[in-house]
C-alpha cells in the first residue's frame, strides 16, 4: 500500500509582475485504494492543487511537502514524478502534431514501466484498452490529441492512465465538458482502474454529476487556496442541494 | 537577446527585371546594403570570390538507360546575383546528365558534389529530363570546405522530376547553391531541399515557367546548427499561364549563446500580367530552440493579373512550446526525449514525402545531434 500526503502546501504564480498565493496550506493524505473527491467552484485553486503536485513550472511551491511514500516529490522533475507513479489526467490536454498516439504511448509507457513494451503484447494491451474505452483503433495513429472532440481529449487521458498503472492519479475536471455518454465511459474508466486495487484516485471536480458514477471515499470541499469542510459521500450531496454559498461565505469570514 | 522573428512583405525584389548575367562584373560588389544580401554575412562571402579556385568533384550512379557527360554546355541559367555568375563563369564544362524522352528509370538518379578543403571548389550539372519521362534524381552536397554550384534542371513537355537535394558541409564551409528549374508544358518538379549543415549556406532554387499547366512542389527543410547560417531564397517566376507552385520551407535552429544558429527564407512569387490561371501557395516554419537563434522569414508576392486561381501565404516562427514539454513529461518522458518527439513531429510531414530514405535519415539523425 502506497500513501500520498501533501502537507501544509503553499503555491504562489507570478501574474501581472506580482506573486500571487493560491494555495494556503493545503494538508491532504490519500492512501491506495481510496478515491478523494475535490470540490469547489472556479478560481478556488483546484487545478493549481492538481499541476502543483505534477510539478507544473508556471507555479512556483512556496513552503510545505508533497511526499510519495515518504520521498519528497517536490524535488523530482515532472518526469520522474511521473515514473514514481503519479498521473494526472488534464483538464486541457495540448494537441502535439507529428507525434502519432501509439508512438506517444509506447514511448511513455517505455518510460514509466523501465522498458520498452514487447510489440506484440503492446499492441494486444493497447487495443483492448482502446477497447474497453469505446475508442476506434484508427484513433493510435492520430496525432496527440490534434483534432480530437472534448469527449475523445478525456477518453485519451484516462486510456494513458490505464496504462501507465499509476499509485496516485489525480483527475483534473476530466468530467468538465462530457456528455452523458462519455461520461459513463470516462468513469468506468476510472472504476476499472480502481478495481484493481493499486491506486488511489484524486477527483478533482465543480459538479456532483461524475460522483453518480465515481463513488468517493471522501469529499474535500475546496475554497479559497485551502480544503475547508471534510466528509464522506453525504457531503457531496449536500453540496449538490445546495451548492458552495455556505462554504465559500464562511470562508470569507475566517479570512 | 531576444529572438527575433521578421514577417514583411519587403521591398519587391524585382529578379526578372533586374541584371541577368553570366559575369560576375556585371553585377555591384556584394554588400549588406543590397536588398539581395541584407540578411547574409556578406564578409564571409569573399572566399568565394577569391582569385584562384579548383573544380569539386562529381560523381554519378545512373541506370544504363541515362548518358552522363562532361561537355562545354552554356545550359539555360542566366545568373541573377553575383554569386551565380562567379560559380557559372568558373565552371566552363559541366556535368550533363540526359534522361531520354519517354525514359522511366527503375533507380533513381545519383549525383555527389563534394567540396574538399583548401581552394574553393566548384561545379555545374545540367540535367536534362526529356519529354514525359519521369525520374528520380538525388544530389548531395558534401565536404568540410566551400565553392559554389549549380544544379540546372530542364524539365521538357510532360517530363516529372523528383530531386532530393541534401546539402551537409562543414562548420567552416561556405557555399552557394543555385538549382534554377525550367519548366516547359506540362512538366512536374517535385523538389526536397535538405539543409542539414554548413558555415554559411545560401540555397537559391528557382523555377521559371516556359510552358502552361507547369507544376512545381518545393518542399525544404533545414535544421540550423551551432554558428550556422543557413539561407533559403526561393523564387517562382510564373510567366506563363495556368501553372501551379507550392512552397513549403521547415527551419529548426539550435545552436548556444556563443555560437547562435541563424537562418533566412526568402520566398519570392512573380505572378505576371499573362500568368492567369496562376495557383501559388508558400509556406515558412521556424522552431527555434533557444533564446540566442534567429530566424529571419520573408514571403514577397509581386502580382501583375487579378485573374488568378489563388495566391497564399503563411509564415510563423515560435519557440518550442513550453506546454507540450511538460505534457509528454507528465506521461514519465524525460526533457530531451520529449523534445526530440516535439521537433521531429514538427518536421515530419515534410520528411514523411522525401523519396530518398537514406537522406531523409540523415536529417533526422542531424536533429538529434542538434538536440543533444
Amino acid at each position: 500500500m502506497s500513501t500520498l500526503e501533501i502537507r501544509d502546501l503553499h503555491v504562489s504564480v507570478t501574474a501581472d509582475g506580482g506573486e500571487r498565493e493560491i494555495l494556503r496550506g493545503v494538508n491532504l493524505t490519500v492512501a491506495t485504494g481510496e478515491i478523494h473527491a475535490i470540490m469547489g467552484p472556479n478560481g478556488s485553486g483546484k487545478s493549481t492543487l492538481a499541476y502543483s503536485i505534477a510539478g507544473h513550472p508556471k507555479y512556483t511551491v512556496t513552503s510545505g511537502e508533497v511526499l510519495l511514500d515518504g520521498e519528497n516529490m517536490l524535488e523530482m522533475s515532472v518526469d520522474e514524478r511521473a515514473r514514481a507513479g503519479l498521473f494526472l489526467a488534464m483538464q486541457y490536454p495540448v494537441e502535439v502534431p507529428g507525434v502519432s498516439v501509439s508512438n506517444f504511448l509506447r514511448t511513455a509507457a517505455a518510460a514509466v514501466r523501465g522498458e520498452a513494451p514487447r510489440v506484440r503484447e503492446w499492441v494486444g494491451e493497447l487495443n483492448e484498452a482502446m477497447k474497453s474505452l469505446s475508442m476506434d483503433s484508427a484513433f493510435a495513429s492520430r496525432n496527440v490529441n490534434e483534432g480530437f472532440s472534448g469527449g475523445e481529449k478525456k477518453r485519451h487521458e484516462i486510456l494513458q492512465m490505464q496504462l501507465l498503472n499509476p499509485k496516485f492519479a489525480v483527475l483534473d475536471e476530466t468530467d468538465s465538458g462530457l456528455d452523458v455518454d462519455a461520461l459513463k465511459v470516462v468513469s468506468e474508466g476510472v472504476n476499472a482502474l480502481q478495481q484493481r486495487g493499486n491506486v488511489g484516485t484524486l477527483l478533482i471536480t465543480h459538479y456532483t454529476r461524475i460522483l453518480r458514477y465515481v463513488k468517493p471515499d471522501f469529499v474535500h470541499v475546496f475554497v479559497g487556496g485551502q480544503i475547508v469542510a471534510e466528509g464522506g459521500a453525504e457531503l457531496a450531496e449536500e453540496l449538490e442541494a445546495s451548492g458552495y454559498e455556505r462554504f465559500v461565505q464562511q470562508a470569507g469570514a475566517a479570512l | 537577446m531576444t529572438t527575433a522573428t521578421t514577417h514583411s512583405h519587403g521591398v519587391p525584389t524585382n529578379i526578372t527585371s533586374g541584371t541577368r548575367s553570366t559575369n560576375p562584373a556585371d553585377f555591384e560588389p556584394i554588400s549588406a546594403l543590397q536588398e539581395a544580401w541584407r540578411f547574409t554575412p556578406v564578409a564571409a562571402l569573399a572566399v568565394l570570390e577569391q582569385a584562384e579556385f579548383a573544380a569539386a568533384s562529381v560523381t554519378s550512379e545512373v541506370p544504363a538507360t541515362v548518358a552522363v557527360t562532361t561537355a562545354s554546355h552554356a545550359g539555360a541559367f542566366l545568373p541573377a546575383d553575383r554569386l551565380g555568375a562567379t560559380t557559372r563563369s568558373r565552371t566552363a564544362e559541366a556535368t550533363v546528365v540526359d534522361i531520354p524522352r519517354e525514359c522511366v528509370p527503375d533507380t533513381p538518379l545519383r549525383l555527389g558534389i563534394a567540396l574538399p578543403t583548401g581552394l574553393p571548389s566548384y561545379a555545374r550539372v545540367i540535367v536534362n529530363a526529356g519529354a514525359h519521362s519521369q525520374a528520380q534524381l538525388e544530389v548531395s552536397l558534401t565536404g568540410q570546405g566551400s565553392g559554389g554550384v549549380i544544379v540546372e534542371l530542364n524539365l521538357d513537355a510532360g517530363s516529372q522530376l523528383t530531386l532530393t537535394q541534401l546539402t551537409d558541409l562543414g562548420d567552416e564551409s561556405v557555399a552557394a547553391l543555385h538549382v534554377p528549374a525550367f519548366l516547359q508544358r506540362d512538366s512536374v518538379l517535385r523538389s526536397h531541399t535538405l539543409t542539414v549543415a554548413g558555415g554559411v549556406v545560401r540555397v537559391v532554387p528557382t523555377v521559371e515557367y516556359q510552358g502552361p499547366g507547369a507544376d512545381a512542389e518545393l518542399a525544404g527543410a533545414f535544421i540550423a546548427g551551432p554558428g550556422h547560417h543557413l539561407e533559403h531564397r526561393t523564387l517562382t517566376d510564373h510567366a506563363v499561364p495556368n501553372c501551379r507552385s507550392h512552397v513549403a520551407y521547415k527551419g529548426v535552429l539550435g545552436g548556444q549563446a556563443q555560437q547562435p544558429a541563424r537562418s533566412v527564407w526568402i520566398g519570392d512569387v512573380l505572378i505576371h500580367a499573362n500568368a492567369t490561371g496562376t495557383d501559388t501557395y508558400e509556406l515558412n516554419r521556424n522552431l527555434v530552440l533557444n533564446e540566442f537563434a534567429r530566424a529571419d522569414s520573408v514571403p514577397n508576392l509581386e502580382i501583375e493579373t487579378g485573374d488568378i486561381a489563388g495566391a497564399g501565404h503563411a509564415s510563423a516562427t515560435g519557440r518550442l512550446d513550453d506546454e507540450q514539454v511538460f505534457y509528454l513529461m507528465s506521461r514519465g518522458i524525460d526533457r530531451t526525449t520529449a523534445t526530440s518527439l516535439i521537433v521531429s513531429g514538427f518536421f515530419d510531414d515534410l520528411l514523411a514525402q522525401v523519396p530518398s530514405e537514406e537522406m531523409a535519415a540523415r536529417v533526422r539523425d542531424r536533429l538529434a545531434e542538434v538536440l543533444a
